[in-house]
């Protein structure tokens, strides 16, 4: 388990995170989203050992991770631009993380290997943006970490390998309770992977939710009344937003998918439907009502 | 809840980590560590071998040409290319192998491993020293075992002064593997501290030019404003002091000026061991997060800067010093500033990548404007009283002077040399035959001064004549000193003193001062004593040179060679006893100018004699008195050129103007 009380880091005048206070169970799957230069990055370095907090505390299983190998050993950070030494190949990686990571597990790592379709002895510099990162996601597997930190790490692998990746994770999840954080700001990437989600900005976490829990708490609606009813009549929800065109009325409420529809059937409705919502809809519809300017948030 | 996987496996120990670091890197770099081992193994035994195997062993003075051989071959390719190659090497791994923590994203490769900080640089810091020692150390390994497959003795004495020797018993290797291991280490100081590759190197190799410089010349401008500190009599050109944080300097002179210092090892092996120390300390502290900014840790950018300035506001100082035709002050201020201000606007430029932080910055110039005119006026007002110390009178053991003028020409003593032919070839002759003769220094004789109270007598008054002359003292480049006194103290140390004998200040100063010299120069033991021309024998002189000049007294002029015959040389040598026991000449002040001269030197000189002297059996009292006895050959080393006017010498010239008579100059 991930516990981070008040943690703070500063960059020169700069505090990329203020006061964060958060709990990551085990075997979750975290996503932690927001703009760019929100602190996502900065908070998955301090949780791999890279960074040293400037204040509160963190802490992976009861340890903090700077300056703690036994830490870091069941922790593996796939950075948005992964490292590679120079002329470096993906047999090259195993004498590297082999020798200093103590669960490495060779085998898995010769399966992973020909999961992703990449030559063994091609100089890992001179990949692609993707497949660079498919050679660090074989590499971080095959450590068998129990906390997977990962950064961006969707960007520029193509949709196949997406999908196998999000396989992989939650395999390695259910099968032996690996924790992932993944740090996005491409809500649509961690909705069907992600079961809990961290808002970031700038340096605080706004919103820490249950995805499951959230998605089933707010409900989309489309009605059409002859006339539309003012809002207040509607009795027993929470009204997140409301936009009227004419008769229909488009509605985004807190409450049970019930409640919802029965606080509408009390205004008779001629016809009335509740609209699945994306993660990314949620996520405005809570920071709207929260008060914040959500455009400017999710860049 | 933790993980069912990973809970019985734990990284590796410390120890374990710093030993796979130190294999990893190892691995990594082979190919650098492969060519340069490549590069000694060719430089040390495989040229050694190619030198030697040209010598055949019929060949007279076969082993005598092997040793040479041997130890040449040696000193050439360690001095030019192995400590050039060692010291590149050291600043190129010391880069190279820390260079990780100067980019973001290998930062988070290696910081992200499960080992300790302190693991990470200690199995990176020892894999580079392996790389860069180990080669050396092999390639002088296998050149011993050359030395002793050939017989060549350890070290090889040769005539005179000249030593060589480059085996392994010297110390040589061991002071070479210190400096390289000095280098590396100082380089990785600077890469810890540094945010890029590039502010590392350029920290190091200004740190490296600039501190030898700056030391240098900060000597030579206290030299010119304090009168009578001399700090480069009897300290060299360079010290250890321009060496101290220049392990690259100190390494490239290490085999030739500090080999036998044992303060230089002393320093070098504490230095080592303290930035070491330091770099392990910072780089725990350090955070990942300054890689690719300009610096991990501000101290040493300000110090850098401070001291490139330092050097730049004293080199600048000198040459518009040397541009001024007066007003010396003003000139070398002007130039300090203008050298220091820009050399700290371009370091701010480099370092900040602009010049954004420049006004901000200028707190740091006006810091350092200020220390250096604190320095100046401080050494301007005699630095704490160093241009009044005098050393205690129960403190001097000895005291050496050295006055203007002097009866032959500025005689400062002499050494006596024992000349004993070479075990393997006793027929050739001569003092400069290095394969032929063996030397070894007998005994020196100085000019000294037995009443050490009349030197400080002396060095007070010269003292007030400077005092009263110019203080606070002012910067001067044509100060020259020909009056040096030089105290040998009890506790094994020396003080050097140097003035001007014209120097300005009140008649009845300058009359002081021009009196005592006068009483040191009547004595014996300064006068007479340290004139080696009392302990020549008389067929010693091989030839003479002669300059004639043409005087009122004396038509024409020219040069001329003589070989004397057996009475000339009799004659000469007592006539020039005679002149130099029985001189007449007197230090007194002029009435007009103010000035103290020499009487007796103030006309014109007739003849510049030199003569060719020869190594020689003595036969004469004085120099067998002076040895202890010994019979053996000898060589005097010391000044046989004479100035000679017709005052002074008169039997020396009568004689020269004899021999002239019918002589013609030589083409």
């Amino acid at each position: 388990m991930i516990t981070m009380n008040g943690l703070t880091k500063r960059f020169g005048q700069v505090e990329a995170l203020q006061q964060i206070s958060c709990r990551i169970e085990t075997g979750s799957i975290y996503g932690l989203v927001g703009s760019n230069g929100a602190g996502k990055s900065t908070l998955l370095r301090i949780l791999a050992g890279v960074y040293r907090p400037d204040g509160g505390s963190v802490e992976v299983d009861g340890l903090p991770p700077f300056e703690r190998p036994e830490v870091k050993g069941r922790t593996f950070f796939v950075p948005d631009f992964p490292y590679f030494l120079p002329h470096a190949t993906l047999d090259d990686c195993v004498s590297l993380y082999g020798r200093f990571y103590p669960n490495w597990d060779q085998k898995r790592f010769e399966q992973l290997c020909g999961m992703f379709p990449l030559p063994r002895k091609g100089k890992i510099a001179q990949f692609s943006k993707g497949m660079q990162r498919q050679a660090a996601l074989i590499t971080a597997l095959a450590t068998r970490p129990d906390y997977l930190l990962l950064d961006e790490v969707f960007d520029g692998l193509d949709p196949v390998m997406r999908q196998l990746l999000k396989r992989l994770l939650s395999e390695e999840v259910a099968g032996r309770e690996m924790t992932v954080l993944i740090a996005s700001h491409n809500l649509r990437e961690l909705e069907d992977l992600c079961d809990h989600v961290g808002l970031l900005h700038r340096g605080g976490i706004l919103f820490d939710r249950d995805l499951d829990e959230l998605k089933l708490g707010i409900h989309k609606v489309q009605a059409v009344f002859k006339p539309v009813p003012e809002l207040t009549a509607f009795e027993g929800i929470e009204i997140l937003s409301a936009t009227v065109r004419g008769s229909l009325l488009n509605l985004v409420a807190r409450g049970t998918r019930q409640q919802v529809l029965d606080a509408l059937d009390a205004q008779n409705p001629v016809f009335r439907e509740v609209l699945p919502l994306t993660l990314e809809e949620v996520f405005i519809s809570e920071m709207e009502a929260a008060g914040y300017d959500i455009d400017n948030i999710l860049g | 809840m933790t993980s069912t996987t990973s809970s019985v496996k734990l990284p590796l120990p410390g120890p374990q980590a710093v030993a796979q670091l130190y294999r990893w890197t190892l691995g990594q770099n082979k190919g650098l560590a492969l060519l340069y081992a490549a590069l000694w193994l060719i430089l040390s035994p495989l040229v050694l071998l190619l030198s030697l195997s040209g010598v055949s062993e019929t060949q007279r003075n076969y082993q005598e040409q092997i040793n040479e051989i041997f130890h040449s071959c040696m000193l050439t390719a360690y001095t030019f290319a192995g400590v050039p190659l060692l010291l590149l090497l050291a600043f190129v791994l010391g880069l190279l192998l820390f260079s990780f923590q100067q980019k973001r994203r290998s930062v988070d490769l290696f910081h992200a491993l499960p080992v300790t900080r302190s693991a990470l640089f200690l199995g990176r810091y020892l894999a580079g020293l392996t790389i860069l020692l180990v080669p050396p150390t092999a390639a002088s390994l296998l050149a011993e075992a050359v030395r002793l497959a050939y017989g060549v003795p350890a070290a090889l004495e040769r005539s005179y002064s000249s030593y060589l020797s480059m085996s392994l018993q010297d110390g040589y290797l061991p002071l070479i593997l210190l400096m390289a291991t000095a280098a590396y280490t100082c380089t990785v100081f600077f890469s810890v501290c540094s945010g890029t590759v590039f502010d590392a190197a350029a920290s190091l190799v200004v740190v490296s030019v600039t501190w030898p410089l700056a030391t240098v010349l900060s000597r030579t401008a206290a030299g010119m404003i304090l009168p009578g500190v001399d700090l480069f009599s009897g300290f060299g050109l360079v010290t250890l002091f321009d060496t101290l944080l220049s392990p690259f300097f100190g390494g490239l002179l290490a085999t030739t000026l500090f080999r036998a210092d044992p303060a230089f090892c002393i320093w070098w092996a504490f230095f080592t061991a303290a930035v070491f120390a330091a770099s392990l300390l910072l780089y725990r502290r350090r955070k990942s997060e300054s890689a690719e900014s300009q610096f991990a840790f501000p101290v040493p950018k300000a110090a850098v800067r401070f001291l490139a300035s330092f050097a730049a506001a004293l080199c600048m100082g000198m040459i518009f010093l040397y541009l001024s035709n007066g007003n010396y002050t003003v000139y070398f201020l002007t130039g300090a500033l203008i050298g220091s201000l820009c050399t700290h606007i371009i370091a701010e430029g480099v370092y900040s990548r602009g010049f954004k932080g420049l006004w901000k910055s200028l707190r740091f110039y006006g810091l350092f404007a200020a220390v250096f005119a604190a320095c100046y006026v401080s050494v301007s007002f005699g630095f704490f009283g160093v241009d009044t110390y005098l050393p205690a009178a129960e403190n001097i053991a000895r005291v050496e002077v050295d006055l203007p003028y002097r009866s032959n020409n500025n005689n400062t003593g002499f050494t006596v040399f024992s000349i004993t032919p070479a075990p393997q070839d006793g027929a050739a002759d001569g003092p400069s035959s290095a394969a032929a003769m063996e030397s070894q220094s007998l005994t020196s004789v100085q000019p000294v001064v037995e009443d050490a109270a009349l030197v400080r007598e002396l060095h007070e008054a010269l003292i007030a004549l400077e005092r009263e002359g110019h203080y606070p003292y002012q910067i001067d480049p044509y100060r020259s000193n020909d009056i040096t006194l030089r105290y040998y103290l009890e506790d094994g140390s020396i003080v050097y003193r140097g003035y001007e004998s014209d120097g300005r200040g009140t008649l009845e100063t300058r009359e002081k001062v021009a009196g005592l010299m006068n009483e040191i120069l009547q004595r014996d033991e300064f006068r007479l004593k340290p004139d080696p021309i009392f302990y020549l024998d008389a067929d010693a002189i091989l030839s003479i040179g002669v300059q004639s000049f043409s005087t009122s007294s004396n038509q024409g002029g020219g040069y001329y060679d003589f070989t004397l015959t057996e009475a000339q040389q009799e004659r000469l040598l007592a006539a020039l006893q005679s002149d130099v026991r029985n001189h007449s000449g007197s230090y007194a002040v002029d009435g007009e100018s103010g000035r103290i001269w020499f009487q007796g030197n103030n006309e014109e000189w007739s003849y510049g004699l030199s003569l060719s002297v020869m190594p020689f059996v003595p036969d004469n009292e004085a120099l067998l008195e002076l040895t202890g006895g010994y019979r053996g050959r000898v060589g005097l080393a010391g000044n046989f050129n004479y100035d000679l006017s017709e005052s002074l010498f008169p039997e020396t010239t009568a004689l020269l103007g004899e021999l002239l008579e019918d002589a013609e100059p030589a083409a």
